[in-house]
């Protein structure tokens, strides 16, 4: 991991690109998530009604919610894959999914 | 002098074949969406252009709250799509955006149902150009199940609009007092442009279809014209409140598992136009202020997002998220951009979803629909799973795939810049947006309890994100194809036909081989017609069996 990538933004980004900052991202965004709830907790709710007024009463609501349904999706989707799922060439010639995407000639850039 | 800003687009199309490619015509492309804007802008609210037509009174430009805003957020994309494509260089796709682009305005702008229809039409017609401009066998066929769509629609708003006006005499495009026939009829017509759940595959057929600049222009204009005209004939139609919860449904489970990234923007589209859906169905002012806002901020984010990717599929010569990763060695701004886009699709705070969404959020609530509004947090936390993190997180980080491609060309870079800029202005100063929405309610977006739970939905959505990476439970991007309803056309219905072609073919020819046998030399004539198979006497013979079988129907009908 030599390379040295042109924009000064790109080498910043690469200083965090290995296993280690992506483990610091993850404990980072726990401690980020632990801090809202905390402080969702104290915060007046004022433009809530029906159910908006109810779930507000339940700390973190929010944040578990978004955990939960999030997860689930994955883990549907990832069921529905078996289903319908097919190759990239199923609509072949019909569609451009399996198609050799071409670059577009640069020459005039 | 009202002429109509449509005429501008039209007049512009006309000219433009006469300008010099390059920087001249490129040039004049910018200035046409400006100099249209120019017309309209400083109008007074009213109608204009009036024109007489076989008794009926054509209206082509009408302004008020609801066909500025649009006219206004049309512009404005056809501006920074035009900048986008600076460098192309193909007269097709510039003649169509600026008809595409006209058409919509003239749409958005048409007091009439007449003159909707007509630019109705020239939507589809203009727009399909965009999808052949890629210049491939599929690009062809998706563009004609895309023309075919739109055409299905267009038919169903002729029907709905003849009826309507046979029953009611009157032509002018207004809230449908009653849902009757001519109602459902039209409400169906609208249905299949916006994208209603089950009508909805043309638009993940045919956007990813397009070339880099084309699906920029493409997922401005068709749907967000569906949404206005849905919010003119049928603001409060309480069974729209369900089709938009479904619709921001179904489609963030097709783009997790989706692989091509501009087709996982495509299902994100689906998505918001649901909320906009959901706002029209509850009808309050603050809905329909919701929908408005929504509509507006939404053409600009996705657009960016499209725009982004559209860079990647011009550098990196795909969007398929299992051939990208590690871009941001390089194209590291395009890559900033897209990130922009897509917090303003997630609608962090201080960007523009959050301002716009957040009004629909609370009219949901407010009227006590209490699952669409969970369904509504639930796909606000899938959109930012697929759209926030799944399309920068494959095409920018993920596992290096070794492309290694220029950053997009200035003139992307600089549409991308714009338009970023206006999603954090926008999400940072609302006012400007909230003072042309149709109705005048005070709102305030920014409160503590609402930034906080946004922010405590998408952060625990993004926790749950890396927790199934490190486990490595999330599906890995596949080089697939999904199924979805739009199989029952593109393989049932045709295997179908050709099986029972095949099957009277069969019939027909075990029939007549015998006959042919023992036949006179009269009847041998025919049977030697019919045994060349598939040639042209064989077909002259079918016309013949068809016409025969007609007639005995005819007179069977009798």
């Amino acid at each position: 991991m030599n390379e040295r990538p042109r924009f000064l933004l790109s080498r910043l980004l690469q200083r965090i690109d290995s296993p280690l900052g992506a483990k610091r991202i993850y404990y980072i965004l726990l401690v980020v998530c632990g801090l809202l709830v905390a402080v969702g907790a104290f915060i007046p709710h004022h433009d809530a009604y029906g159910m908006g007024a109810t779930v507000a009463r339940i700390p973190g609501f929010y944040g578990i919610y978004g955990f939960i349904m999030c997860a689930l999706l994955v883990l549907v989707a990832k069921a529905l894959r078996r289903i319908l799922m097919r190759p990239e060439n199923y609509y072949a010639p019909h569609a451009i999914d399996s198609e050799e995407t071409r670059k577009e000639k640069e020459s005039s850039l | 002098m009202s002429i109509p800003p449509f005429i501008f687009y039209l007049v512009g199309a006309l000219v433009l074949p006469f300008i010099p490619k390059g920087a001249m015509r490129s040039l004049f492309l910018l200035l046409v969406p400006v100099l249209a804007l120019a017309q309209f802008i400083a109008l007074p609210f009213g109608e204009y252009a009036k024109v007489d037509l076989f008794g009926y009174t054509l209206i082509l430009l009408r302004l008020d709250a609801l066909a500025y805003a649009f006219s206004l957020i049309f512009s404005i994309a056809a501006f920074l799509a035009a900048l986008f494509a600076w460098h192309i260089r193909d007269t097709i796709q510039q003649i169509a955006t600026l008809i595409y682009s006209g058409a919509a305005i003239g749409a958005v702008q048409a007091g009439d149902l007449i003159t909707l229809f007509c630019f109705w039409e020239a939507t589809a017609f203009a727009s399909v150009f965009l999808v052949w401009a890629r210049r491939t066998t599929g690009a062809y066929f998706t563009g004609m199940r895309y023309l075919i769509v739109q055409m299905l629609s267009g038919l169903l708003l002729l029907v709905g609009v003849i009826l309507h006006i046979s029953e009611t005499g009157s032509n002018l495009f207004v809230q449908f007092p009653d849902i009757n026939l001519a109602a459902v009829l039209i409400l169906l017509a609208f249905g299949i442009k916006c994208a209603f759940p089950l009508l909805h595959d043309w638009l993940q057929d045919a956007y990813p279809a397009s070339t880099p600049t084309g699906t920029v222009v493409l997922s401005a204009f068709t749907t967000k014209l569906a949404v206005y005209a849905l919010a003119r004939g049928f603001p409060g139609l309480e069974v729209l409140v369900y089709i938009g919860a479904l619709m921001t449904l179904f489609p963030i489970f097709y783009a997790v598992i989706e692989n091509d990234l501009r087709r996982v923007l495509a299902f994100s589209l689906n998505n918001q136009l649901g909320f906009m859906v959901v706002g029209i169905g509850i009808g309050t002012p603050l809905a329909l202020n919701g929908t408005v806002a929504h509509a507006f901020c939404h053409i600009l984010y996705k657009a960016l997002l499209f725009m982004s990717m559209g860079a990647v599929l011009l550098r990196a010569g795909t969007t398929k998220g299992s051939e990208l990763g590690g871009l941001y060695k390089s194209m590291p701004y395009t890559m900033i951009f897209c990130v922009i886009g897509a917090a303003s699709i997630s609608a962090f705070p201080l960007f523009s979803g959050f301002i716009s969404k957040s009004l629909i959020l609370s009219a949901t609530d407010k009227q006590g629909y209490m699952f669409v509004w969970l369904a509504l947090l639930f796909a606000s936390a899938g959109v930012f799973h697929h759209s926030g993190i799944k399309i920068p997180y494959f095409a920018f980080f993920a596992h290096d795939s070794g492309i290694r491609c220029r950053e997009a060309p200035w003139n992307m870079l600089l549409a991308m810049g714009l338009t970023a800029l206006l999603c954090v202005g926008i999400g940072v100063f609302p006012q400007p947006l909230y003072n042309i929405l149709p109705y005048d309610i005070p709102y305030f977006p920014y409160t503590a309890d609402h930034v906080v739970f946004q922010l405590q939905l998408l952060l625990f959505s993004a926790l749950a994100f890396t927790v199934l990476m490190r486990m490595g439970i999330y599906p890995p991007e596949l080089r697939s194809v999904n199924l979805s309803s739009d199989i029952i056309y593109r393989r049932w219905l045709p295997n179908l036909l050709t099986w029972a072609w095949n099957s009277i073919e069969r019939a027909v020819v075990s029939i007549t081989t015998p006959l042919r046998r023992e036949s006179s030399q009269a009847f041998r004539n025919i049977g030697v017609v019919l045994g060349a198979e598939r040639g042209s006497g064989a077909m002259l013979v079918w016309v013949g069996v068809l016409l025969a079988i007609l007639l005995a129907l005819t007179y069977a009908a009798r």
